[in-house]
């Protein structure tokens, strides 16, 4: 038969409950067979481009613009930088859209980590201009926990600004699993 | 002028296809300004400060 062991932390002081739900039915709970870090509900966070940021052309250029949280469950996303790092390490799905309000032929987003291109979006080239160019981005990306942090990107072909409108230009995140 | 416009009065005949590619300006919001990130052309040489700062 196998075994548990309940190990407590020297350094420690705190003590730790294991609390039963308010139910008159057995359950059991089985833990995985690996070794490893459970994990509580992970940060999340999504964020509007509230504040008009300015795209300069031929230039991959931070969108300085997420300024209105939706929700931001552990504090991890800075609106003032619009820079997201968060405090527990894993495996995070980050998300985005930059919709531009300038005539534009070419319009390219992306996820920064670390101030460094990791991954692009979807590129929209057109033969003639028009207003109101959207551009996607989703990824998969490791963070630390600690420094790492990522960033939304944009590359357009003219000076533009980006798009206000609530829905149209954000950012978001979520753990999916701890490292 | 922004530091792609001084390029491509440099190079006229770069597109903007090679700043998706071999060449990467880049612009961190942080007040310092527009930057070479990359400069991988084939063939023509990554600009010297002078060469920028006479456009």
């Amino acid at each position: 038969m196998s075994k548990i062991t309940l190990s407590g932390n020297a350094s420690g002081t705190g003590t730790l409950t294991i609390a039963s739900p308010n139910t008159s039915t057995d359950r059991t709970l089985t833990l995985p067979d690996v070794t490893g870090t459970l994990s509580t509900n992970g940060p999340a966070f999504f964020a509007n481009g509230a504040t008009s940021a300015s795209l300069t052309a031929g230039t991959n250029t931070k969108v300085a613009a997420f300024s209105s949280e939706v929700f931001d469950t552990n504090s991890n996303f800075d609106t003032a930088t619009s820079r997201f790092t968060p405090t527990v390490a894993g495996y995070y799905q980050i998300s985005a859209s930059v919709r531009s309000n300038t005539s534009l032929t070419v319009h390219h987003a992306s996820v920064y980590k670390n101030g460094t291109a990791y991954a692009a979006g979807n590129l929209r080239s057109i033969a003639s201009g028009v207003a109101n160019n959207t551009s996607t981005v989703s990824t998969l990306v490791y963070l630390d926990g600690a420094t790492d942090y990522v960033e939304i990107y944009a590359f357009v072909n003219a000076t533009a600004t980006t798009d206000t409108t609530a829905a149209q230009t954000w950012f978001s995140g979520v753990l999916v699993r701890t490292a | 002028m922004t530091l792609y416009e001084k390029i491509m009065a440099l190079y006229p005949e770069l597109t903007i296809d090679d700043f998706m590619t071999v060449i990467s300006l880049q612009n961190d919001a942080d007040g310092q300004g527009d930057y070479i990130a990359k400069w991988e052309h084939p063939t023509l040489a990554r600009p010297t400060d002078e060469q920028l700062e006479q456009e």
